[in-house]
């Protein structure tokens, strides 16, 4: 179980800063929420964290080790980076893509060993996409899409998984289950998830703890209730809401009210 | 032949064939075969030539020699029915047909046959000779000397070039004493290009008396301006082109102020007679120009 | 499993159609006649030449192009993201014509014309790598440049088509259209070593090449970042691509619609793609070279017409009858 922290991390693309002084832990077997308006910078530290992008400042740390140092082929094998769904170019089937997760821990050249394909299986029976795996990644709706993208993330047997955004182009049924998956994994085999959600009652709902950004810096961190207030939503988002535990999980729930004054 | 017996060659019918006469009968159709083949490597057969190059097949015809052509380029002036064979266009030569063909030479010319070609055709084993394109009517008369050697008709060669000087002297004694006009010689409408007196054109107006507004450009086919024509105002315009009669003349006809356009000597001459560079159509190109530029003349 | 079994056809298929084209060539030679050559190398027939000196030195020569072409075509098409790239995307043929007409205009030809070609290609390259690492090196960053340089080569060669003579510029031109004669300056085991060497780094980084085309999100599971990758493969395949425009001239299509083609047949996995591709370039290729020979007997039609046309019916086939595209 691999925990991942952020330390003082400043970044952002040419000269422009995004993220300033950015610190925060994810604890092992956690499902840590990113949440912010747009521009907060949500998206730039998620890059950052997941190893895509260079701070100017400050380290990302996985297990202690910083990953800036860690080679990439093992860091794959670490930390499993799922993108936002988008169009492919090419006609791959969701066999072949979901079998390419695997590649970190064969390298260029070997051949695939029998304990991949039944990684490979297990994930696609997991995420119930094992019926559609000569179909081809284009053919998909939007949440076999999704899942297919998490089974090729899966098959990594990461002990993070990074997800941006995986609910945005689903439908509720698709996200409610996602959601689910997610916090399963994370309870049951100890899967660090590290997410970025725009829907606050989502991320109440499924996150262990939260992080609310704005303009590049840590409004508010820790358990959900502690962060989804009337007073924080209304700074970062300039809207009036109520925040109440829901009757059925007592969860915190956002009840938006209308826009501040 | 008497007798129900069919004679044998140096034995009388009913003998035994003498083993002398066999003898002298095998060393005789050796001697044959064996002068057979150092004829034909001697030279002593006939050539088989081909040639990559129009003006050079219309010198070959010019020396009387075209049984010794078995190739031609499409562009080649041929008989009609004849048994040449086509090689390809002078750009992209066949090369497996020109091969094919075993030519004992082959002849090129710089003007119209790429490098690559001529150097494939030598990797192959074959005698390329190439001549360098000739502007010159004195370089034209000793590329035709040079090919007469080569294929053993000089004094054909000769007497060729001796005709063709007398008759291009002739010509220009006619003309001598005429007022000079000038001239602009046009090749081709857009871009606009003329010829300098390094050209066999510039040439043709030199010996026919007249002057070249364009003589001392510094390339031989430089590209010009129609203000700088209009400026120089031509007494003459010769323009060389396939376009259909008539057409070359009503682009100049609309400038009231040009000479040649009032007096109306604009002049279209066919671009096949003037565009071959060999002694034969150097004359005939130069009779066709004084005849333009005086017309009416004896 | 089907996708060895396509490999093995269409292997099958260029040993057949390398075989059928050494009866048919720019001269008809009856099937005895090659026969009989073919069967005794050391004779100095006139079919023994053409077949030995010309028809198989050719053969082989079309394969290895074709072949290259159709590997590059990959490698760009992955890279780049997109089914429609193809080899001379990146302004490399603009960079090789440049070169030769220089050289034509010079009078260069041979060897020093063939150099001066391939520096047009590596010129071409270098700035379109060096363009897009400037900005942000992504694909459309990439293909733009690669556009931009296109136009301003291109340009260029207008200029110099514009001043030339015409028997210059009419050189320029047949050049410019390909041919897979042989111009006896870049030696066939030459050829063959490039390809060897691109076939090798191809099967090593296929599936890399899987990796890039998804984003650059993936390309680190094998270890390398995104923006090396693209260096890498984008350079290995412009060179192979300027060596084969330097030995023949500008041959369209086959980059573009072998890859595009192939990928129907054994999907988008590049360890089928690669390998069905390039014996399919071969095949291609060679088959289009023979029919330009033949086509129009004596006269040689530029193989690069051939190709075009097959080039246009195929993608007016495909826009006929494919489902609404998968080319986006």
């Amino acid at each position: 179980m691999t925990g991942l922290v952020a330390q003082d991390l400043t970044a952002g693309y040419q000269d422009h800063r995004v993220i300033d002084h950015v610190s925060f832990a994810v604890e092992p077997g956690s499902v840590f929420g990113l949440i912010g308006p747009n521009g907060s910078g949500k998206t730039t530290l998620f890059r950052c964290m997941s190893g895509l992008l260079k701070p100017f400042a400050g380290s990302v740390r996985l297990g202690g080790e910083d990953i800036a140092r860690i080679p990439k082929r093992r860091l794959a094998r670490l930390a499993a980076f799922i993108p936002q769904i988008h169009s492919v170019a090419f006609p791959y089937t969701v066999e072949e893509y979901v079998l390419m997760g695997r590649y970190p821990h064969r390298g260029r050249t070997a051949a695939f060993t029998p304990q991949d394909r039944e990684v490979v299986e297990e994930t696609m029976t997991l995420l119930d996409i094992a019926d559609v795996r000569d179909k081809r990644i284009q053919r998909l709706s939007g949440g076999e899409m999704q899942r297919v993208f998490l089974a090729g993330g899966l098959v990594q047997r990461p002990e993070i998984l990074l997800m941006d955004e995986p609910t945005t182009h689903l439908d509720i049924t698709h996200q409610v289950r996602l959601m689910t998956m997610l916090k399963d994994l994370s309870e049951r085999s100890g899967l660090t998830v590290l997410v970025t959600l725009h829907d606050l009652n989502m991320a109440g709902l499924y996150c262990t703890s939260l992080a609310l950004l704005h303009q590049g810096r840590i409004h508010a961190m820790g358990r959900p209730e502690e962060v989804l207030t009337r007073a924080n939503i209304e700074q970062v988002y300039q809207v009036r809401s109520e925040v109440c535990p829901d009757p059925y999980l007592s969860k915190p729930h956002v009840y938006f009210l209308g826009e501040k004054d | 032949m008497s007798g129900p017996y069919p004679s044998r060659r140096g034995a009388p019918p009913g003998k035994a064939f003498p083993a002398r006469s066999l003898l002298a009968f095998v060393l005789a159709a050796a001697a044959v075969l064996i002068a057979a083949q150092e004829a034909c490597c001697s030279g002593d057969a006939p050539l088989r030539v081909v040639s990559l190059a129009p003006s050079l097949t219309r010198e070959v015809y010019d020396l009387q020699a075209p049984d010794l052509l078995v190739g031609a380029t499409s562009y080649c002036p041929l008989p009609r029915g004849s048994s040449v064979r086509i090689v390809g266009s002078p750009g992209r030569i066949n090369i497996e047909a020109a091969y094919a063909l075993r030519p004992d030479l082959v002849l090129a010319s710089t003007d119209c046959n790429g490098r690559s070609d001529v150097e494939a055709l030598r990797r192959l084993g074959c005698e390329v000779k190439v001549f360098a394109g000739c502007e010159s009517f004195s370089c034209m008369c000793a590329s035709f000397l040079e090919l007469g050697g080569i294929l053993d008709r000089r004094a054909r060669a000769e007497a060729v070039l001796a005709d063709v000087k007398a008759r291009l002297a002739a010509g220009q004694d006619k003309l001598r004493g005429r007022p000079r006009p000038r001239v602009f010689w046009q090749i081709g409408a857009t871009p606009l290009v003329t010829a300098s007196n390094a050209t066999f054109a510039g040439e043709f107006l030199a010996r026919a008396g007249a002057a070249n507004i364009f003589g001392d450009a510094p390339t031989p086919y430089p590209r010009v301006n129609v203000e700088e024509v209009l400026r120089r105002n031509p007494d003459v315009i010769i323009v060389v082109s396939r376009m259909e009669p008539g057409a070359a003349r009503s682009p100049w006809e609309r400038f009231g102020a040009l000479v040649a356009a009032k007096k109306g000597r604009i002049v279209e001459l066919d671009a096949d007679l003037v565009c071959q560079p060999t002694p034969l159509m150097f004359l005939r190109g130069f009779e066709a120009v004084a005849a333009a530029l005086y017309p009416g003349a004896p | 499993m089907k996708r060895t079994a396509t490999i093995l056809v269409l292997f099958a298929a260029l040993v057949c159609t390398m075989a059928l084209a050494v009866f048919l060539g720019g001269t008809a030679l009856s099937a005895p006649e090659v026969a009989a050559a073919l069967l005794h190398p050391g004779s100095h027939t006139t079919a023994g030449v053409v077949i030995w000196e010309l028809r198989i030195p050719r053969i082989i020569r079309a394969v290895l192009v074709g072949s290259s072409l159709a590997g590059c075509g990959t490698v760009f098409q992955a890279v780049l993201r997109n089914p429609l790239a193809e080899p001379y995307t990146l302004g490399v043929s603009a960079g090789g014509a440049l070169g030769a007409t220089t050289a034509i205009v010079l009078g260069l030809s041979g060897l020093p014309m063939v150099a001066l070609c391939f520096t047009g290609c590596l010129a071409s390259i270098c700035l379109v790598i060096a363009m897009s690492v400037f900005r942000d090196f992504t694909a459309s960053t990439i293909i733009l440049s690669g556009v931009v340089l296109s136009f301003l080569l291109s340009s260029v060669v207008m200029f110099i088509f514009s001043v030339a003579s015409s028997r210059d510029v009419h050189a320029s031109v047949l050049w410019l259209m390909g041919s897979l004669a042989d111009t006896g300056a870049v030696p066939l085991p030459a050829l063959g070593a490039a390809l060897a060497f691109l076939l090798g780094m191809l099967f090593v980084f296929a599936r890399d090449m899987n990796l890039i085309s998804l984003g650059d999100e993936k390309a680190h599971l094998l270890g390398l970042g995104p923006g090396t990758l693209k260096a890498v493969l984008l350079g290995l395949a412009s060179l192979v691509t300027g060596l084969c425009v330097a030995v023949s001239g500008i041959i369209g299509f086959v980059g573009l619609i072998i890859p595009h083609a192939l990928r129907r047949l054994t999907g988008a996995d590049h360890q089928w793609l690669v390998p069905a591709s390039m014996l399919s370039g071969g095949i291609f290729l060679l088959a289009c070279d023979t029919i330009a020979q033949t086509a129009l007997r004596p006269y040689e039609l530029p193989v690069g017409v051939i190709t075009g046309m097959a080039g246009g019916v195929f993608f007016l086939a495909y826009l006929l009858k494919a489902s609404p595209p998968e080319v986006f």
